[in-house]
């Protein structure tokens, strides 16, 4: 008999951290690097500046940036806000107002553009088609002289959906419009080259990716962009773009968890295909559910499945020795319908019903086999209930 | 233990009532549901004015499955007419209803309600 919760399958939630992470994290806390790395006049704050620009090094090479192209920011959602907020603020003309994004993105993206708004600038945000990513031609046709900036998400935290991020990269630099992307859940997950891709600024998250949570980055452009300005006041840190004394432990985190995702990431995607594979093989006879976004263009780590006329919580209830969420994590605490799936159009009676299940490197084969088995048989249970056969 | 018993009572298949073996003509029926889709259909068999067996159809969270379940066990050998005499705060000493789900339990007694409606007229 499995214990409650036992098997966790909520990976774009958050991460456990890598045992990798956790000895270097753990290593550094011991030694004498709890120097302010600001403070460079004497031994110990040097120490921790050393550590931290390394890390840099890292966190760049992973996306082909140049190390003083990554700021530090306390996680994606801060470095969102910063790259809206700080790019439009900075960047704005009277003649370039209007803010491009989507109705699939994370909160941490419509919320600046909706503030933007307030400062009066304009904000757009498209559709995504029924599979959760931009269609490029709709895109095309949106962006007009008036676009300053287009953010989009490079995989969808909902439903896995992948956003063709070259593609857009090379019609706004073509433009002459600024690209931002929201990574949080692609970093580390798929190859992204900053460079190739055109793309001007891009939120880095690390515990998505077995790495420490409080921690993350935003590239810049150097070249393209340059400056921004700055959402909070203090000191100079960060080129004075993001002040506030930096945490050491948790960078050094950060870019092993990232060491490690460029490492395996092939494997890493593998194994999440399989465990899609498994999981879907195994409850392919099951009716009235709907997979949401299963193309190539799908995240497999990622499987949102809806479930007609049920409703998630009794789903997740009866599923009780298994950890997944109602469609994102951040709204599982309220009533609230999911804005993605309702953006991508899926219509009420599955959106009641829908779950994200999320596979990571530590899930085995026999997991996903047996979540699906657990997820078919609440699925018969509850229709039973409501008096369907 | 209130939690305990949801678990319990939401695991509890034995009176959900089965149109293809119930014969629904036997039973007086009420109905209700809510603007999140939720939905509980009660099945209620009486003779000489008492319930004599309760089925249920529900769909909905955990917590109204699990008071639906406890309720139709509980209502069985009641009068009709005293049938609604179990309220919200019996049913919140047995089952954990958190605060922001009391409505679940007014949805019971609507549902309650329009059995008895329905044997009135």
């Amino acid at each position: 008999m499995r214990k409650i919760q036992e098997i966790y399958l909520d990976y774009a939630s958050t991460t456990p951290l890598a045992e990798e992470v956790v000895a270097e994290m753990g290593t550094l806390m011991n030694k004498n690097a709890f120097g302010n790395p600001s403070a460079t006049d004497h031994l110990f704050g040097k120490q921790a500046y050393e550590l931290i620009e390394n890390a840099r090094q890292e966190v760049a090479s992973l996306i082909n940036a140049l190390p003083d192209e990554i700021i530090w920011t306390s996680g994606a959602t801060e470095a969102n806000n910063l790259a809206i907020l700080g790019l439009s603020r900075f960047k704005a003309t009277d003649s370039r107002r209007q803010i491009i994004s989507s109705f699939a993105e994370h909160k941490s993206v419509i919320e600046p553009c909706k503030q933007l708004e307030k400062e009066g600038l304009e904000s757009l945000l498209l559709s995504p088609n029924s599979n959760g990513s931009i269609d490029i031609n709709e895109f095309e046709k949106a962006i007009s002289k008036k676009t300053l900036l287009v953010s989009f998400m490079h995989i969808n935290n909902e439903v896995g959906s992948i956003n063709d991020i070259k593609s857009i990269g090379k019609i706004c630099r073509k433009s002459n419009i600024f690209f931002h992307v929201d990574a949080a859940q692609g970093i580390g997950k798929l190859s992204v080259d900053v460079k190739d891709c055109n793309i001007d600024l891009m939120s880095l998250s690390a515990h998505k990716i077995y790495g420490p949570k409080g921690i993350g980055a935003l590239f810049i452009n150097k070249e393209s962009v340059g400056r921004i300005d700055p959402i909070f006041s203090g000191g100079g840190q960060e080129r004075a773009l993001r002040p506030g004394t930096l945490a050491t432990h948790q960078i050094i985190g950060m870019a092993r968890a990232y060491r490690i995702a460029k490492d395996k990431m092939t494997d890493d995607h593998d194994h999440l295909t399989a465990c899609r594979k498994v999981f879907l093989d195994n409850c392919k006879d099951l009716r009235q559910i709907q997979i949401n976004s299963n193309s190539d263009d799908t995240f497999p780590g990622i499987l949102s499945i809806s479930a007609k006329d049920l409703h998630a919580e009794s789903i997740i209830y009866d599923m009780r020795t298994i950890a997944v969420s109602r469609g994102s994590a951040c709204t599982s605490d309220n009533e609230e319908t999911s804005h993605v799936l309702k953006a991508m159009g899926l219509a009420q009676d599955f959106i009641n019903g829908t779950i994200r299940f999320s596979f990571g490197r530590n899930t085995t084969l026999e997991e996903a086999k047996y979540a699906s088995e657990l997820y078919g048989n609440s699925v018969n249970r509850l229709n039973r209930l409501r008096g369907i056969n | 233990m209130t939690q305990d018993s949801t678990r319990h009572y939401f695991n509890q298949e034995k009176h959900v009532f089965d149109a293809l073996e119930d014969d629904r003509s036997n039973y007086i029926f009420g109905s209700a549901s809510n603007p999140l889709g939720m939905q509980i259909n009660l099945y209620f068999k009486v003779e000489e004015g008492t319930i004599t067996d309760a089925k249920y159809n529900v769909n909905g969270c955990s917590t109204l499955v699990a008071i639906t379940a406890f309720y139709v066990e509980q209502v069985i050998g009641r009068n009709l007419e005293n049938c609604t005499d179990f309220k919200a705060s019996g049913i919140h000493e047995i089952i954990d209803v958190p605060k922001n789900r009391m409505d679940r339990v007014l949805l019971l007694e609507n549902a309650v309600n329009a059995c008895i409606d329905q044997k009135k007229t």
